[in-house]
């Protein structure tokens, strides 16, 4: 089993091309193989020989998907914040996802973004889609300020009724949200 | 990433690309390895995965492993039929960043993780996940 991930992230818009990301997607599961394969090689090697390398373009990539996820017997693709892609890479990157899966059976997608999306996602990925809201909890909370209370640089400033006061502050300005 | 220098041979093709599993010629088969992952794609996922992980907080979001819909889609292949897609959604300010930490090893060992960030200034949900 094999997961690779990929954070899109509206700060490198320009890098995140559908290609560049698909690409990145390839690249975790070929360094999962104890070697990479050989039809890879080549395309690198003929790549090569045009002046200044040239990159891979996204259907090439695509084409590679298949054998090297056959080398796994199951494939998760995790894929962080859709909503913070610009349009025009999102279409082509979930269609890119889509096509994955359409070749790769044994291949599962996570993805979060914004509820927003979801519509698009369903028009562009048209397979079963399982959906989590996503909430902040009370624990999730609690759980947050302990750590952040315990790893305080400057303990001698706080103490237990400091501490208590921020506690209860925070989780009931959170209850009333 | 594994450091065998066996897992630096690129291809079976040997002559050309002077690939050999010898130690002395680890430097360069790591550097037509790079080179090879490197034209696949020059983005890095690693370093914000590692930026991420380091601010969890223990137990954060832990709840979301335990839904039926999670259950569902990481349900192993050869078993029953399950989702081929999981869509987490959440509203600017639910405040949390989900961290799949997969353990890619032979007991196949999966935790996942929630990392939140400070909750009154947030962006939303977002997923980390790593291949082990």
């Amino acid at each position: 089993m094999v997961v690779a991930c990929l954070y899109c992230d509206y700060r490198g818009q320009k890098e995140q091309t559908p290609a560049g990301m698909i690409g990145d997607l390839l690249k975790q599961f070929v360094i999962a193989l104890p070697k990479i394969p050989k039809e890879i090689v080549e395309a690198f090697l003929a790549a090569q020989g045009h002046i200044g390398g040239r990159v891979p373009q996204l259907s090439q990539i695509l084409g590679m998907f298949p054998r090297v996820l056959a080398c796994f017997r199951q494939a998760f693709i995790c894929v962080d914040a859709l909503d913070e892609l610009v349009v025009e890479h999102r279409v082509e990157f979930l269609c890119g996802l889509c096509e994955i899966l359409e070749k790769s059976p044994n291949t599962r997608l996570f993805l979060t973004g914004r509820s927003h999306i979801q519509p698009e996602l369903e028009s562009r990925i048209p397979c079963s889609i399982s959906v989590i809201s996503i909430q902040l909890s009370m624990d999730d909370i609690k759980s947050y300020l302990e750590t952040k209370l315990a790893s305080d640089p400057d303990p001698e400033a706080m103490d237990a009724s400091l501490r208590q006061e921020i506690m209860t502050k925070i989780t009931q300005e959170f209850s009333e949200v | 990433m594994n450091q065998n220098p066996s897992h630096y041979q690129i291809s079976n093709n040997r002559d050309s690309f002077n690939v050999t599993t010898i130690t002395n010629h680890t430097t360069i088969i790591e550097d037509e390895r790079g080179q090879i992952l490197s034209w696949l794609s020059p983005l890095k996922s690693g370093k914000r995965h590692r930026d991420v992980a380091g601010a969890r907080a223990k137990g954060v979001g832990d709840w979301v492993l335990k839904t039926a819909e999670f259950q569902a889609w990481q349900r192993d292949a050869d078993g029953q039929p399950s989702d081929t897609v999981l869509f987490c959604r959440g509203v600017p300010g639910a405040g949390k960043t989900f961290v799949w930490w997969v353990r890619n090893s032979k007991q196949t060992l999966i935790t996942a993780y929630l990392i939140p960030v400070p909750w009154l200034s947030i962006p939303y949900v977002r997923l980390r996940v790593r291949m082990w």
